[in-house]
């Protein structure tokens, strides 16, 4: 309890004058039995209860559960008591009654702001005043006025100093629950509630518009240490492109070294970011725009190499950045990363075996414009792209990582392919460069397995399935319907789509690529054809056009060759000339010759 | 006739010593203490609970007034109804 002697007299004072007055009151003239009895009471709750103490308070007589005593600078819980005991001169005793009331005062909460910012918090807040300084700044958070009283008593280094506090506490409680796998009893509840003052202190700091503005400066985030920054940061609210700018700021500081959570267990300043920045919409490729100049800043800052990884392929996804930004970052951050591969990269030269196959993951969606036919995409030169990818996709591994992940190349080809003006050109292009890109990284290679080979083949009829579904009468689902389609559809279901059992794996493998370049030319074809007959730009009696033959030992060739020949037959006129150039872009004669002679030799 | 007037009378002047109560009341020192309860002269756990108690003695205090005031006013009718009814034969015996 804390009080003004001098008020506290005058309240003593009228007190005794109430009491005069009430006693003064005639019982005869007043007899009406409740006037009486309320007359009663309250010289009784006067005299009797309040004169007394107040009395006693007064003339300093002992009463033991009304000690007096001092509260020092340092003594967080009762902040409001030493505010007014040391600078007002209120004389302070203890209180042996309970909490009336809950509610937080304006002035309780100018002496949380005003003591947060004196002293030395380093000695000031033990596990217990975390728990009630998070139950404080809580009750603050929820009113705009608690705030702006908290805040018109915080100054710069208060902030400084109670977020550094807090946060040097919460990295050596992360460590130790990291080693440990528990906390001990007393510190158990200690990284919930310090979570919970920085989301408090973030919500007080950026709870007025006014205030919010000038938080940066108030806060004063350079002179934190980037984890209590990246912990205050996180809990700002902050827009996409301002948390990847301070991210990218905090992350710098972090990595010049020498602060509390590098290389400890748990959590870094890294890992903190990277996690707000995968929780807010554009805020990864807004950071990796920023940090592709020095991809360190990615790889050598979180502790956690998934998290990286995750901020990585989020922020380059075709879904979050365009054609042209992927332009500026995929190939700077693919030379670094395969420039890596000998020693590693990870956190603080920590070795990150798992980062060719995160290259792979990378390039994977983008793989169109490491082809020739998109290299302008990029500003590539000619045959840059597929030097580019041989870097990447230097062993069975990675090629083996690349097959798998043929959902994320069939992704970023849907993708562009339905951005572009004209989807139905753009899928025959498309769909021809992404099959010679896989044919060449297979003839760079010596395919080992029947797995491979299979893989090889999924992957080919993946692409295959998902361009042509672009072109007119083609489905989403699959090669839609028509009379040229369904014949093709037919051959396909009775062979087995997959390598035949061959004598040689290498043998199936090019098998395999003439096999899936002559059915993708002959979707395009039957597709074409069904769309151009349902138009009336075919007659309806002309000849179906030609289908792969499975059986024969070269099919490229061979549907080549019964193309060709079906095109002599048909006279189709203008509508076969469109038709032959969108088979041509697929599968030439010439690589269908070429083909034929690999095939031939084994 | 007599009897009645000094009944009516004395109604009137306990009436009217039941609203110099009330006033008593509602003007003592006791119904304004909370003003200097407050946080500038006290805070704690103890003063707020003074505080309380101090509003709940103004709201006794005042109901206990207007208790009082109510009282005068029944009295008041009634030393009216027995003056109108004191009046009432003469009224009658002037008229017949």
């Amino acid at each position: 309890m804390g009080y003004d002697a001098g008020p506290l007299r005058c309240l003593r004072g009228a007190m005794q004058r109430a009491d005069t007055e009430l006693g003064a009151i005639p019982t005869a003239e007043s007899d009406t039995g409740e006037a009486m009895r309320a007359i009663r009471s309250a010289r009784e709750t006067i005299g009797s209860k309040w004169l007394t103490l107040i009395d006693s308070v007064l003339a300093c007589r002992t009463m033991p559960s009304y000690a007096p005593v001092r509260i020092g600078l340092d003594d967080l819980v009762n902040a409001r008591f030493g505010v007014l005991q040391q600078l007002y001169g209120w004389s302070v005793t203890r209180d042996p009654l309970q909490p009336v009331g809950a509610g937080l005062s304006l002035d309780q909460a100018q002496s949380m702001g005003w003591l947060l910012s004196q002293g030395n918090i380093e000695d000031l807040v033990s596990s217990q005043e975390i728990a009630y300084l998070d139950d404080m700044l809580a009750a603050i958070a929820r009113s705009p006025a608690l705030s702006a009283a908290f805040l018109a008593n915080m100054t710069s280094v208060g902030w400084t100093n109670l977020c550094n506090r807090l946060g040097d506490d919460r990295v050596g409680l992360m460590a130790e629950l990291t080693v440990a796998g528990k906390l001990v009893d007393g510190d158990r509840d200690g990284p919930a509630n310090i979570d919970s003052i920085f989301a408090s202190l973030g919500m007080i700091a950026t709870i007025d518009p006014s205030v919010a503005a000038n938080t940066e400066s108030m806060v004063q985030l350079d002179e934190i240490n980037p984890y209590a920054a990246a912990m205050l940061v996180r809990s700002l609210g902050l827009a996409a492109e301002e948390l990847a700018s301070l991210s990218m700021k905090l992350i710098a500081r972090y990595r010049e070294g020498g602060w509390a959570d590098v290389q400890r267990p748990g959590p870094g300043t890294g890992d903190i970011l990277m996690q707000a920045m995968l929780a807010t919409p554009g805020a990864p490729t807004a950071f990796v725009l920023l940090a592709r100049h020095d991809p360190a800043t990615i790889f050598d800052a979180a502790h956690d190499d998934d998290l990286a990884a995750e901020l990585l392929l989020q922020a380059t996804s075709p879904s979050n950045m365009t054609i042209a930004q992927a332009g500026t970052v995929i190939p700077l951050l693919t030379r670094y990363m395969a420039a890596s591969y000998p020693t590693d990269v990870g956190f603080y030269g920590r070795p990150n075996d798992r980062i060719d196959l995160l290259t792979v993951d990378l390039v994977a969606p983008w793989l169109l414009q490491f082809s020739t036919t998109h290299a302008s995409d990029w500003h590539l030169e000619p045959g840059e792209g597929a030097r580019l990818l041989a870097d990447v996709i230097t062993d069975d591994t990675a090629f083996a990582r690349l097959m798998d992940v043929r959902a994320k190349i069939v992704e970023g080809m849907t993708k562009q392919i339905a951005d572009s003006r004209d989807p139905s050109r753009r899928a025959v292009q498309d769909l021809a460069a992404m099959l010679a890109l896989i044919d060449t990284l297979c003839r760079q290679r010596t395919i080992s397995s029947i797995a491979d080979a299979r893989a090889v083949w999924d992957t080919g009829f993946a692409v295959v399935g998902a361009a042509t579904s672009f072109l007119p009468g083609g489905a989403a689902t699959g090669l839609g319907t028509g009379l040229a389609i369904n014949q093709l559809q037919s051959v396909l279901a009775s062979s087995s789509l997959a390598p035949p059992g061959a004598q040689t794996v290498a043998h199936d493998t090019l098998y395999v690529l003439d096999w899936q370049t002559t059915v993708a030319a002959a979707a395009v074809v039957s597709l074409m054809f069904d769309h151009m007959m349902t138009d009336g730009r075919i007659d309806k009696n002309a000849p179906l056009p030609p289908l792969p033959s499975r059986g024969s030992p070269t099919p490229g060739a061979k549907y080549s060759a019964d193309f060709s020949a079906w095109l002599d037959r048909a006279h189709l006129g203008a509508a076969g000339l469109a038709i032959e150039l969108a088979k041509q872009t697929i599968a030439s004669a010439h690589e269908s010759e070429r083909n034929a002679a690999e095939l031939a030799t084994g | 006739m007599a009897a009645t007037s000094t009944l009516i009378a004395g109604l009137r002047d306990r009436a009217a010593a039941l609203r110099r109560v009330a006033a008593t009341i509602e003007n003592s020192e006791a119904v304004v203490l909370y003003r200097r309860a407050g946080g500038d002269t006290w805070i704690g756990p103890t003063p707020e609970h003074c505080l309380n108690d101090l509003h709940a003695i103004r709201r006794t205090l005042l109901t206990a007034a207007d208790g009082l005031r109510s009282e005068a006013r029944r009295i008041d009718q009634r030393a009216q109804q027995l003056e109108a009814e004191s009046l009432s034969p003469a009224l009658w015996g002037r008229g017949s």
